[in-house]
């Protein structure tokens, strides 16, 4: 047995609290969920789960049990005193329904990246906190030039082609920037503060502007073009509150402006706040001690100042300047899979004047 | 063990109070580790039952409340003890039954005790608690009795209605003199007797799940009432004469336990039958450990099984032998699904006659897995990664693996520039190290690169 863990209920209750997985394209997130609802409890199960089953040699008493003094280390295994307590009996110790796992923020099955879940009594709690930080998320958005669906994915229904030959990088930017620069006023609105107050100042000097409210509607923050091989290209989108569907949209009406056509080919979520794409787990790291590890490992993104950004009172710097160090080298991906900090992400806002 | 809630103030027990006690009820199972197969017995309150008692999960167990303005309420909440009440001994828990009521009681007391005798507006909580094998224990009596004003009405059990006469027997009397088919009409699972019954014990040796078995219908009852000896001991023996493994009669009779219904000469004709078809004693012993359900195949249905699958297939009789041991569980399988496989195999995925043979001799799996996988992985396998059939035969169990697993595999090794599946060109990759061994394996094997790259690759998707 090569688990760090020698008895099952210790390691229950260390699954308490975040982490984060990256989910796959094609997975619904459900599914996500199902399937690490089924890895965790049959590790779990397999790790001893009741007394008998507790190795002889082991070090140190169980912890949770402390009332328990009749047992020795040099009690037989083979005299069973309580029979119906037996794994053959209860049968399997933990089932999927013992492990509450809740998520903030889904994505559509054809989507894929960071997803942030909740697991155990801390967990339940911290996702409440952190859907109400309001972080900004950080999208790849990859499109294709040439027709339009009824869903605005590559794989709805074709409903018309058109040329692309006439767009360019640069004309793509615009259009970028102008669709950038509409949110801006929208920004300030939900925000609840008057643009031409001092407060609205201090808020956007600190770090972005974000919405007063949880559901709220969709706010870009910032839309770029980080790739553009004809007819494919891809856009960086930070924003607040938006769903998948508007992200594939975005697509469509990017290239309406341009003229032409286009359909979102792939959607992936890169940053979910202080969430990073190093932090997440990959399908085959689905397990108990990857996810124990990562729960350990986010404890530090818990603290008040990174939790409480989404109230307006506070004036903490939203996210702190972090190195350039989460690349990524994808197979078509010629550029690097930049993570941007909000502090880049407000300097882009420069690039509205000129609309 | 058994709760007895007795509200003697009749009409003055208000809902709030009522939600009061369930959270201290709530709070002691807590306490108690009362684990979730520990399942309640009843919830048995006369004439408009005020209190019902259900247990949801092990650590946080939950009570549904049934209120009701009724009068007359003596709640009563009674659990099963399932399984020796989770992790604590029975002197433990004695204890921790006795705070609980200590508790209840010292809430009260903020107005005073005598008062509260006085005027009968008490919540009178009497926990008798009665273990299957052994009595009430002493402390506990004398705890309660402390604090109880008469105790024989704290330990009685008070129930008016009649048709519950025999919860009334069950619970007066005590458990361990209760012969084990009259405790049956109370229990929902097997957990209350194995105790009490050698057979389950042994059972238990052998390696049967009893959590399995029991949810056959009409499995428990029939290995509570059967002696070991008389019962069982001659199917173990004709398993073992089989020549079953000792290490696995226990996965043989919990995969199928209607093995012990079965006529025993019926069992050894079947067992006949195959020897008759010159499968040897080795292969039947394996084939009955690898698809135990088998066994309740009359030989005229195995024959058929056996003759649809020669026939189909164009096998002959070395071969039907050799699907029949290497996948066993096809025998039990259904005509028409492997009818309606073998369809799309041939119409959709293009393998001829002789192909679909050489696969059902290499995996006979295939013809068993669900079709859309089946069909979406070839997809997959032939369109993308642009393998031909003849390749695909070397190596058919690749059609079972999930696409998304393949994809992930395949989209790595193209970015490595190493998916090159043509076994005459130079950095070959085989079918079967594509889709076999752990990640470390593929990686370090076929890419010859760190797993955590594969693992960045994939969060590029």
């Amino acid at each position: 047995m090569g688990s760090r863990f020698s008895w099952a209920p210790t390691a229950y209750k260390m699954l308490d609290g975040i982490f984060c997985i990256f989910k796959p394209p094609g997975l619904p997130v459900f599914r996500a969920v199902e399937s690490i609802q089924r890895n965790l409890a049959s590790d779990l199960n397999a790790l001893p789960c009741y007394e008998y089953e507790i190795p002889l040699t082991r070090s140190q008493p169980i912890a949770e049990n402390e009332t328990e003094t009749s047992l020795s280390i040099e009690a037989e295994p083979v005299s069973l005193q309580n029979w119906s307590e037996h794994r053959l009996v209860l049968g399997p110790r933990f089932e999927t329904s013992d492990f509450r796992i809740r998520f903030v923020d889904g994505m559509s099955s054809s989507a894929s990246g960071i997803l942030v879940l909740g697991i155990g009594r801390h967990g339940q709690r911290f996702i409440d906190l952190i859907a109400q930080a309001k972080y900004l998320r950080v999208y790849h958005l990859k499109g294709r030039f040439g027709w339009a669906t009824d869903n605005f994915t590559a794989k709805g229904r074709v409903l018309e082609r058109t040329s692309y030959k006439h767009v360019t990088r640069s004309k793509l930017e615009k259009v970028c920037a102008a669709v950038q620069a509409a949110y801006s006023k929208q920004m300030h609105v939900l925000s609840g503060v008057d643009p031409d107050s001092q407060e609205a100042y201090e808020m956007a000097s600190s770090g972005i502007i974000r919405p007063a409210k949880r559901h709220t509607s969709p706010l870009l923050y910032g839309v770029r073009c980080i790739d553009f091989q004809l007819p494919d290209f891809t856009l960086e989108v930070h924003s607040i509150n938006e769903q998948g569907p508007l992200l594939n949209r975005l697509i469509h009406d990017i290239a309406v402006k341009l003229k032409t056509l286009a359909v979102c080919s792939g959607v992936r979520r890169l940053r979910y706040g202080h969430f990073t794409l190093d932090r997440a787990l990959v399908r085959q790291q689905w397990h108990l001690e990857q996810i124990v590890d990562n729960i350990e490992s986010n404890e530090d993104l818990l603290t008040p100042d990174k939790l409480l950004v989404g109230a307006r009172a506070e004036k903490v710097k939203l996210l702190p300047p972090r190195g350039k160090g989460v690349l990524l080298p994808g197979p078509g991906d010629a550029q690097p899979d930049s993570c941007d900090t909000a502090d880049e992400n407000v300097s882009n806002f420069g690039q509205n004047s000129d609309r | 063990m058994v709760i007895v809630i007795r509200n003697l103030m009749q009409t003055q027990c208000c809902f709030l109070k009522r939600v009061k006690l369930l959270l201290e009820v709530q709070m002691m199972c807590r306490a108690l580790h009362v684990h979730r197969k520990c399942l309640p017995l009843s919830g048995s309150a006369p004439m408009g039952t005020s209190l019902q008692g259900h247990i949801a999960t092990k650590y946080t167990p939950s009570m549904r409340l049934h209120s009701s303005r009724s009068p007359d309420s003596s709640c009563r909440l009674s659990f099963r003890q399932a399984n020796g009440l989770g992790h604590i001994e029975p002197q433990c828990w004695r204890v921790q039954v006795k705070d609980f009521s200590i508790r209840c009681y010292s809430r009260g007391s903020r107005r005073g005790l005598e008062r509260k005798r006085r005027e009968a507006d008490v919540l009178d909580v009497a926990v008798a608690a009665e273990q299957v094998e052994g009595n009430l224990g002493e402390t506990e009596g004398s705890a309660l009795a402390e604090y109880a004003d008469d105790s024989d009405d704290r330990l009685s059990i008070d129930l008016t209605t009649t048709s519950q006469d025999s919860s009334v027997d069950l619970h007066s009397r005590p458990a361990a003199d209760l012969s084990v088919p009259e405790l049956s009409r109370r229990a929902m699972n097997l957990v209350p007797f194995v105790n009490r019954s050698e057979t389950l014990q042994k059972l238990v040796q052998l390696g049967v799940d009893l959590s399995v078995v029991q949810q056959v219908e009409g499995m428990s009852t029939l290995l509570v009432r059967s002696d070991f000896e008389r019962d069982i001991m001659p199917y173990i023996r004709f398993l073992a004469d089989v020549g079953v493994p000792a290490d696995r009669l226990g996965h043989v009779l919990t995969v199928n336990p209607h093995i012990l219904t079965e006529d025993r000469a019926e069992l050894e004709q079947k067992i006949g039958y195959l020897v008759h078809k010159k499968f040897s004693l080795q292969e039947v012993a394996r084939m009955v450990c690898r698809a135990p359900v088998m066994l309740l195949m009359s030989p005229q249905q195995m024959d058929q099984k056996l003759g649809f699958l020669q026939q189909t297939f164009g096998l002959s009789g070395p071969e039907v032998r050799l699907v029949a041991v290497k996948y066993p569980k096809i025998l039990p399988y259904k005509k028409d699904k492997i009818a309606l496989t073998r369809f799309q195999v041939k119409g959709f995925l293009g393998f001829s006659d002789v192909e679909m043979k050489e696969i059902l001799l290499k995996e006979p799996r295939i013809f068993m897995t669900e079709n859309r996988q089946l069909v979406s992985t070839f997809d997959y396998l032939h369109n993308t990664m642009l393998i031909p059939h003849r390749l695909l035969l070397t190596f058919p169990g690749a059609l079972t693996h999930s696409p998304s697993a393949l994809r992930t595999r395949h989209l790595f090794l193209l970015a490595r520039h190493r998916a090159q599946y043509d076994p005459c060109l130079e950095n070959y990759v085989s079918l079967k190290a594509l889709v076999s061994g752990t990640d470390d394996a593929f990686c370090a094997d076929v890419v010859k690169c760190g797993v955590q790259e594969f693992y960045d690759f994939i969060k590029t998707l």
